[in-house]
């Protein structure tokens, strides 16, 4: 299993604030995680595109007759074949915390050992320490945090 | 931008913008959309292309080996910020889409600013919200609580880390999202 918590610090926050921001995170976080992979980047880090997968495994998916590289492209590199190790995809609220984790096998592969012959690391959490999601994901996060905030306050304004 | 962004973090604030900025590129250009400020959705491919190439998807999104977005990197020099396709075997390509040179007879899809163009404003506006982040108000360590503070430490499996919410939200937007709550 790959996962990795993010804490929530939300002491100074009221309970609706809370309730609110606990809902909406984690939906928004596996949107934003998953849409990064199947667009070929990482949500990890930098956030760059995914290193472009092997000559020997490009040529199989040109020339596969099989119906599992059916809709499979060498570009990009979406990390999705059958799409069973991103259905195991789970983020949700724990406790102060949101877990996010992907329980395959094959996450902990790309994202710590390394695929193929040359072990090829594809990240696809933020495991490491020190290591945060990328900044178009934080970004994405902050600006829900700060649009719940405006609507909370208008809603108590009134 | 960089205004009030202490010195010894200017390099890291230079580098965040702008792997946001090759993020909201890339971001723009997979949805089939131009993130040059004047222009909009790409030209749909061509049916038989995209039949033949894309398995039917009509959808413009300049990728095919995907050799020319691997190259899409930026620059920082002093100050400036430059953002392109900087491998030689690719400008061809890139140019061939964003008509720089006056001389592509395909169908523009810029994805990339001339001189006298920028990008969308969401764009700006984030790359602006990136580097505010770095400015006096950085995150200070007090607001990261670790959750389980009265409990001996398990051994974490190296799988595991935690991150904290103030390495999303800085202690100035903490503090004006309590201000909308009427919370001080």
């Amino acid at each position: 299993m790959t996962k990795v918590t993010l804490n929530l610090d939300l002491k100074k926050f009221n309970k609706s604030f809370k309730e609110q921001f606990k809902r909406d995170i984690p939906k928004l976080l596996k949107k934003e995680i998953l849409r990064d992979i199947s667009e070929g980047r990482s949500p990890v880090g930098k956030g760059r595109r995914f290193k472009r997968y092997s000559e020997v495994y490009r040529e199989k998916i040109k020339k596969s007759k099989s119906s599992a590289f059916r809709n499979k492209r060498v570009s990009p590199v979406n990390m999705k074949l059958s799409g069973k190790m991103l259905r195991s995809l789970s983020v949700r609220p724990s406790g102060k915390s949101v877990l996010i984790k992907i329980v395959n096998k094959l996450a902990d592969i790309h994202n710590r050992l390394g695929a193929g012959k040359i072990k090829e690391v594809r990240r696809l959490l933020p495991t490491r320490k020190g290591e945060q999601f990328n900044s178009n994901i934080t970004d994405e996060l902050l600006t829900a945090a700060r649009k719940l905030a405006r609507k909370l306050a208008r809603r108590f304004s009134r | 931008m960089l205004k009030d962004v202490p010195r010894k973090d200017r390099k890291k604030a230079k580098e965040d913008v702008a792997d946001y900025l090759v993020g909201q590129i890339l971001r723009n250009v997979s949805k089939g959309s131009s993130p040059v400020k004047g222009h909009g959705s790409f030209k749909s491919l061509n049916k038989e292309y995209a039949k033949k190439e894309k398995g039917g998807n009509r959808t413009a999104n300049l990728e095919l080996e995907g050799d020319m977005l691997d190259a899409l990197d930026t620059r920082i020099k002093g100050n400036r910020l430059e953002v392109g396709i900087f491998a030689k075997g690719q400008q061809g390509k890139a140019d061939g889409h964003n008509n720089h040179t006056g001389r592509s007879e395909l169908p523009l899809r810029r994805f990339i600013p001339v001189e006298s163009e920028t990008f969308k404003k969401p764009i700006l506006d984030g790359m602006k919200r990136i580097a505010k982040k770095y400015k006096k108000d950085r995150p200070t360590p007090q607001i990261t609580t670790p959750t389980r503070r009265d409990r001996p430490e398990p051994e974490e499996p190296v799988e595991t880390t935690q991150l904290t919410v103030s390495d999303v939200l800085s202690q100035r937007t903490i503090d004006q999202l309590l201000k909308d709550l009427g919370i001080e």
